[in-house]
């Protein structure tokens, strides 16, 4: 049993986390991803490392079917067994791999220290549970001490929280009577009634109209603000990586290709792939009706994977070494990271 | 105009929901009272939050929907009320590409059959013609000629749309409709749509409905853009004024909210309060009053018109704007 403790404001236990600010809580190491399929195993991620921080928030960027999520799924234990399994590297979480951990400390850590949110609420909500039922089913999985009543308060004080108004009443609503946006507040409410020390969004606003992204990117960041949690954030919006996160990765088919600041990425990106995706967006400033840069082709099939460097086929500055030789992560600052054989001859 | 393809004027578009035995006959308003205009070569951007009626304005125009009310205009004749069979034939001259092109394309079908269909459905051509027409138009769109052997689950989401597209020009249409053509896809194959629909369309003088909720990709394809909320259009305007000089405070907070890929330029937004109020029972007066910061009484009771603002026929309609 646990002891007591007051899930919210516990101000001790709040002032512990915003002071250690940057701190590392999750230390993900040269992580590789297997898939089972009938044509073989296909490593679906290489050597994915990152460090999620406290207070800050770190995006995992790239194109469909780049190992963003399957990342999260692997963080979390989530792979669908038996066909994906973790083979390689570790994630450490309070001095321990989780990759290793038997499955029921898994299913106490997830949802209470490590917390998930989806792209689509929707399908993540259980449509014939109000929204209190699935808030207080926190409670009573991690915080078995709390009273049926107790939940309840907790549970409003959480929806008060992600600024749902009337939140008394939205307590017996089901989630097919709310908006897009308001489930995505429940979704997030849910996710960090526990105070998580991380949580996972793997595109949380893609769905979302750009007037209710901008209002629930504000909402997380005032959140994390408040309690100090570590963000994964996985998004292909670029736009999105440069209003909320401290650093980002680059991956592109399962490997990190480039690692750094969000203002470095955005005015040195070092890989070609981070500068062809960087080009490619619409702006704003553009002459109306001119032709955008593209990147040619297409991410190639992960059971036909070019040997050497994954981004070979459709890169510009390809070389003939390219298309045999792996290329090795390089640090080219204290926190720029870029994996590339060309590097130095491209500046 | 002489060039104008397609217009629309105070075209409505109610859904009636409900009316069983015991419940009343509700509608929703998804398209209320609006008139636009489409030049040959021109594309018009259509944009708004999800439940403005973008898609429903793209689909009544094309006649897939039968309007409520108001007046349907093809190169300056009403087809409002146009038989069936007369309608079919013009069918030709009117396209439309959706978002998500698995579900829009026969996945039991080759491409080169799915591709021949409209020819088949307007009996062009012999089948050994339709081949050799659906091989150059795979080449078009950047496709191998081995594509029309193939089915729609072999190709990537960049090279369906492209399906897509293709068949949408096989019959030299005059106008099309694309509804969120884009949005599914990612950043770099996305761009490499929007650049193949702004090559064909000044190839064929091509008129297009561009819908789309990204608001980035609608002004780099549009030369005008009309914003859409619950129903009504609140703004209209040549791209560039439009997004340099937004009158209606809806058009500001639209904009405002773009994430822009600089990150040196956060916090910089308007953040609109609440959702989009349900298209069944919208608020009196200006629609957008709940949510504005600049509501006043007026706003609340009376509903504006949309008026002239601007040069190159900019129009709003908001009460503060026409005030000033």
């Amino acid at each position: 049993m646990k002891p007591l403790k007051s899930n919210l404001s516990s101000s001790h236990e709040q002032q512990e986390a915003i002071s250690n600010l940057g701190e590392v809580v999750l230390d993900v190491r040269q992580l590789e991803t297997t898939f089972t399929t009938e044509q073989g195993p296909i490593k679906v991620l290489d050597g994915v490392s990152f460090q999620a921080k406290r207070g800050q928030t770190i995006g995992i960027v790239g194109e469909s079917g780049c190992g963003k999520s399957v990342t999260s799924l692997s963080i979390m234990g989530l792979l669908p067994r038996p066909h994906g399994q973790v083979t390689g590297g570790e994630v450490i979480y309070k001095g321990q791999d989780v990759t290793k951990l038997p499955p029921e400390k898994l299913y106490e850590m997830r949802g209470d220290r490590i917390a998930m949110i989806f792209q689509e609420p929707m399908t993540a909500l259980n449509p014939v549970h109000t929204i209190g039922e699935q808030l207080c089913e926190v409670f009573r999985l991690h915080r078995p001490e709390f009273n049926k009543q107790q939940r309840k308060i907790e549970a409003i004080k959480m929806l008060k929280k992600v600024d749902i108004p009337a939140p008394e009443k939205r307590f017996d609503v089901y989630p097919h009577e709310l908006s897009g946006g308001m489930r995505q507040r429940v979704m997030i409410a849910i996710a960090l009634a526990c105070k998580p020390d991380i949580l996972i969004a793997d595109e949380p606003t893609t769905a979302l109209d750009v007037t209710i992204q901008a209002q629930i990117l504000s909402l997380m960041k005032d959140l994390q603000k408040e309690t100090g949690m570590a963000i994964i954030f996985i998004t292909h919006d670029l736009g999105v990586v440069a209003e909320i996160c401290d650093e980002v990765v680059v991956m592109y088919a399962g490997r990190a290709v480039e690692k750094t600041n969000v203002f470095e990425l955005f005015e040195n990106p070092r890989h070609p792939y981070s500068r062809g995706l960087l080009n490619s967006i619409p702006r704003l400033d553009d002459k109306p009706k001119t032709r955008l840069n593209t990147i040619e082709g297409s991410v190639p099939s992960l059971a036909d994977m070019p040997k050497g460097c994954r981004f070979y086929n459709r890169c510009p500055d390809r070389q003939n070494k390219c298309e045999s030789q792996t290329p090795v992560p390089e640090m080219i600052a204290d926190d720029h990271m870029v994996s590339c054989l060309r590097l130095k001859e491209l500046s | 105009m002489s060039d104008v393809v397609l217009s629309i004027r105070d075209l409505k578009q109610h859904f009636a929901i409900g009316g069983g035995l015991f419940s009343k006959k509700k509608f929703v308003y998804a398209v209320d009272g609006i008139s636009l205009d489409v030049k040959a070569g021109e594309t018009l951007g259509l944009v708004g939050e999800s439940g403005c009626g973008k898609s429903t304005v793209g689909r009544t125009l094309l006649k897939l929907y039968e309007p409520t009310s108001g007046k349907i205009f093809f190169e300056g004749r009403d087809i409002t009320d146009l038989p069936v069979r007369e309608m079919a034939e013009l069918r030709k001259e009117m396209q439309i590409i959706f978002q998500d092109p698995m579900e829009s394309l026969n996945a039991r079908h080759t491409v080169g059959g799915i591709m021949a269909e409209p020819f088949e459905i307007h009996g062009i051509g012999t089948p050994e013609e339709r081949r050799v027409w659906v091989e150059e138009l795979l080449v078009k769109v950047g496709l191998p000629k081995t594509a029309a052997d193939r089915y729609p689950h072999e190709f990537s989401g960049g090279q369906r749309q492209r399906i897509g597209i293709a068949r949408a020009i096989a019959l030299k249409p005059k106008i099309i409709v694309c509804d969120e053509a884009v949005s599914a896809l990612d950043v770099s194959v996305q761009s490499q749509i929007v650049n193949l629909l702004l090559d064909l369309q000044q190839e064929m003088n091509l008129a297009l409905i561009f819908i789309a909720h990204d608001l980035s990709v609608v002004k780099h394809i549009s030369d005008r853009i009309a914003v859409m909320y619950l129903g009504k259009i609140v703004e209209i305007g040549a791209a560039e004024t439009l997004y340099k000089e937004p009158k209606h405070p809806y058009t500001q907070a639209l904009i405002s909210a773009i994430p822009i890929p600089n990150p040196r330029l956060r916090n910089k937004r308007i953040i609109l309060k609440g959702d989009v109020p349900s298209p069944m029972d919208p608020p009196a007066g200006c629609h957008f009053n709940a949510r504005c910061i600049h509501a006043t009484d007026l706003c609340r009771e009376q509903r504006p018109d949309l008026v002239s603002v601007g040069e190159n026929g900019h129009q709003a309609a908001c009460h503060l704007v026409q005030s000033n």
